[in-house]
């Protein structure tokens, strides 16, 4: 019998489908794994039937009579508790606060029955007590804790509401592998007691030991419901991609210069761990890999925004040794974000003002004639099909994709040497995107040296030479030529 | 051993986050008594709490609200309305007993009431706090310039002697300043501040998390307007009098305790305790400008640096304390 049923749910953000017309049923006692590359739809999936967001069209059942969930507590009420990605807990509270936080045992109407909690929160911290780690204890803070830790703060929440339907969006990504088993084992256990589980992991051989059925999403739809005895590694894998795999590759005229542009040697920051790489003059390398591998924060420390812990960067044969974001501009770097708001745009400011502050930095520039510069904005604009109606319009008057193309004018009317674009085509339509990847393309026959990080798979293996694939900090395989495919990403990608 | 010692201030700080500011304070009350002996005497210390224990519960009640990562502007104004409304109340009445308790449950009314005002503008219509707060602190002020135009309404005089009288040997204020404190060590053994200050520390997590953020806010706004009313009747108790402009200046120095005392205006860490310690420093550092024999003209300037080092110290304490 099914104890949840979802049933033709569609959500939209904007102009993005988030997901299309997807129905889904969870019977009794059973481990229901979803799984689907990135932006899929799998969280949103699980943040419509907790409530957190709410879903533009379609129905939820529990135990076959129609539920309309409009918040997380309806949910809560309803019987069903989350785990959330991006974590629900306060960061000042303690551990045992946190686990209990929206149901804390009370005495006389208003006052926190401490021996209580303490009581009801030892039987869950019990579970987890050999694999925490010695500095995990009921009353530290949360804001004290490592990411495992926290994840597992986050589980015991789930456990301690003890409801009959749990949902756990990748509530393993930052835990070892004892935390792992301790986890699988309580699961284990849930599913006998008749709790059904939805369960997201991006690691095969977790999905294959504790799963009972797996839902696979793709491009906000859901392809197949299958028992997990019935299907291998090889088939999620090619319906997770969908169409057939092909080797793509954009013709490009390689230029022959053999010199090394930028070279890392095992460098270690925030995220990520000894990292070397070498890119060439004129070479577009690719960093792949799931979300938040450490890419990004790669870029990042290159650059000189977050710190690097150690290792060596080398531009061509100079060493860099403090680095800093001025310091790297002056060596010719760039860095180009996707997170517009919060790395690109100066809002409520003109094009023209987006558009030079590098310049004028590169420049040392105090006074400048503004009828001097100004054609060289307008070229650069228009190399890039910018769709602007004046250069003193305000920047966030533009569509996304214009920003971005103002951001990436801004670091390329001075000739960059290097370009490190962070998933520079994020939440840009494809026309915009296209353009985008023509110029940087162009940029690369003159012999700029571009690292490119995509979220989206498809745009690194058609325009990267080679690809890093990114596996928890460390680089897990280099694809080149041939095997320069999305099968060997994903494979790789979701290997550990 | 450097270890331990470590994990003792830790844990020291994170049960007691006011730590850092009881240091500065204890530095100040000894540097007082260096420059002015008398100052440490009990008379003196009791005077020091009977003239700063209305900042001290509008810091408590500014608390209440940036626990959940608000900030409320308008306490000055409730603080004026509540002060002007039951020195009014208490004029045309005659000075009863009946009357002086009906005015201070009037006080209490128009405080909870101008919280539910400002509760509604933030956490429901989703305003600005800081900017939102400024707009009804100024509705708030201009209802108590309409109910008293002129300052100097004389409080009726039972309030005000009862406030300066001494029951068994012990000032009224001590007895008002421990029932406060008593009801501060239950609020902060309560459910509710514990739902508050996880609501401050995110809310998108405390949504997530099942919690009931907006009402959550706007009880906090309504305990900070209790508590701007309580300390409106030490004000009049105080002054004796009724002023319309009397909250003015008091509300930046409530948000500038709660920081001293060890909050975040981030939200979701902040010690009611610590605000309390926090105007007393405030109040010690304008005392201690004044025995060190600092010339007037050069008062403000030293007290403004007095009061930033204070922060900075309290900063540097807790660095060293988590490093």
């Amino acid at each position: 019998m099914s104890l949840l049923e979802v049933k033709n749910i569609s959500k939209k953000y904007g102009a993005t489908i988030a997901l299309n017309n997807c129905n889904i049923s969870i019977n009794e006692s059973e481990i229901h794994v979803l799984i689907g590359s990135n932006g899929s739809g799998k969280s949103t999936l699980c943040k419509i039937i907790s409530g957190s967001v709410q879903a533009d069209e379609g129905e939820i059942f529990i135990k076959n009579k129609k539920k309309i969930i409009k918040n997380p507590i309806d949910s809560k009420n309803l019987g069903i508790s989350t785990f959330y990605q991006e974590l629900s807990i306060a960061n000042h509270a303690s551990v045992e606060d946190n686990v209990f936080m929206s149901n804390l045992p009370s005495k006389y109407f208003f006052l926190i029955d401490r021996k209580k909690l303490r009581n009801s929160a030892l039987k869950f911290y019990n579970l987890f007590k050999n694999v925490a780690g010695e500095d995990f204890s009921l009353s530290t803070p949360v804001i004290q804790l490592r990411e495992d830790q926290r994840q597992i703060v986050e589980i015991m929440k789930v456990l301690a509401s003890n409801t009959k339907i749990m949902i756990f969006d990748e509530p393993t990504s930052a835990l070892d592998k004892s935390q792992v088993e301790c986890f699988f084992k309580i699961l284990k256990n849930l599913k006998k007691q008749g709790h059904s589980i939805i369960f997201i992991s991006h690691r095969m051989n977790e999905i294959f030991e504790v799963g009972d059925k797996i839902t696979i999403l793709r491009d906000a739809e859901v392809i197949s419901t299958n028992k997990l005895s019935d299907v291998d590694q090889d088939t999620i894998i090619k319906r997770m991609i969908g169409e057939k795999n092909l080797i793509l590759n954009l013709k490009r005229k390689s230029n022959q210069i053999k010199t090394p542009a930028l070279t890392i040697r095992n460098l270690c920051g925030k995220n990520f761990d000894n990292i070397s790489l070498e890119i060439l003059k004129g070479e577009i390398i690719g960093i792949g890999g799931l979300h938040g591998q450490g890419q990004s924060s790669l870029l990042r420390s290159i650059f000189g925004i977050l710190p690097k812990k150690s290792g060596n960067i080398f531009i061509e044969n100079k060493i860099l040794n403090k680095t800093s974001p001025r310091k790297s501009i002056n060596y010719g770097l760039s860095y180009i974000s996707g997170d517009r708001k919060r790395d690109g745009i100066f809002p409520g400011r003109s094009i023209f003002e987006n558009i030079f502050p590098i310049h004028f930095y590169k420049n040392k520039k105090i006074f400048t004639n503004r009828n001097g510069i100004q054609p060289l904005a307008n070229n650069t604009l228009d190399l890039l099909k910018t769709v602007y109606s004046s250069i003193n319009q305000e920047i966030t008057n533009l569509s996304g994709g214009n920003q971005q193309k103002i951001i990436i004018a801004r670091w390329l009317i001075n000739s960059p040497l290097i370009l490190l674009l962070d998933d520079p085509a994020k939440g840009i339509d494809l026309s915009a995107k296209a353009d985008l990847y023509s110029l940087i393309n162009q940029l690369a026959e003159k012999g700029v040296s571009i690292i490119l990080y995509s979220s989206d798979d498809e745009e690194l293996l058609t325009y990267s030479d080679r690809i890093f694939v990114f596996n928890n900090g460390k680089i897990t395989k280099l694809l080149e030529g041939s095997e320069k495919n999305k099968y060997n990403l994903y494979e790789a990608s979701y290997d550990n | 051993m450097h270890k331990n010692n470590k994990n003792i201030s830790l844990q020291l700080i994170r049960n007691f986050p006011f730590i850092p500011s009881l240091i500065i304070l204890i530095v100040l009350i000894l540097l007082n008594g260096f420059y002015e002996p008398n100052s440490i005497s009990i008379g003196s210390l009791v005077g020091l709490i009977s003239t700063y224990l209305a900042l001290m519960l509008l810091a408590v009640a500014q608390t209440y609200v940036v626990m959940s990562a608000d900030i409320d502007l308008s306490v000055g104004g409730v603080i004026s309305l509540v002060n002007v409304s039951i020195v009014a109340f208490m004029d045309h009445f005659g000075g009863g007993v009946y009357v002086v308790l009906l005015s201070l449950l009037l006080g209490i009314i128009i405080g909870i009431l101008c919280g539910l005002i400002n509760g509604f503008v933030v956490a429901i219509l989703r305003l600005q706090a800081i900017v939102a707060t400024f707009a009804t602190s100024i509705f708030f002020m201009g209802l108590a310039l309409y109910i008293m135009p002129v300052a100097g309404t004389p409080a009726s005089d039972l309030f005000w002697l009862t406030y300066f009288e001494n029951y068994f040997g012990i000032p009224f204020v001590i007895y008002a300043l421990s029932f406060i404190i008593l009801l501060i060590f239950f609020l902060n053994k309560s459910r509710f501040v514990k739902t508050l200050l996880a609501v401050g520390d995110g809310y998108l997590s405390a949504f997530q998390g099942g919690l009931d953020v907006t009402k959550t806010r706007v009880k906090g706004f309504l305990l900070c307007g209790f508590f701007s009313a309580v300390s409106a009747f030490c004000l009049t108790g105080e002054t004796a009098s009724g002023d319309p402009l009397v909250g003015t200046k008091m509300t930046l120095l409530s948000v500038a305790a709660v920081v001293l005392g060890g909050g975040a205006l981030s939200g979701g860490s902040a010690s009611v305790i610590g605000s309390m310690i926090g105007v007393l420093i405030i109040g010690l550092i304008n005392s201690l400008v004044f025995f060190i024999g600092t010339p007037s003209e050069w008062q403000n300037l030293i007290q403004g640096l007095s009061i930033l080092i204070a922060l900075m110290i309290g900063i540097y304490i807790n660095i060293k304390a988590q490093a």
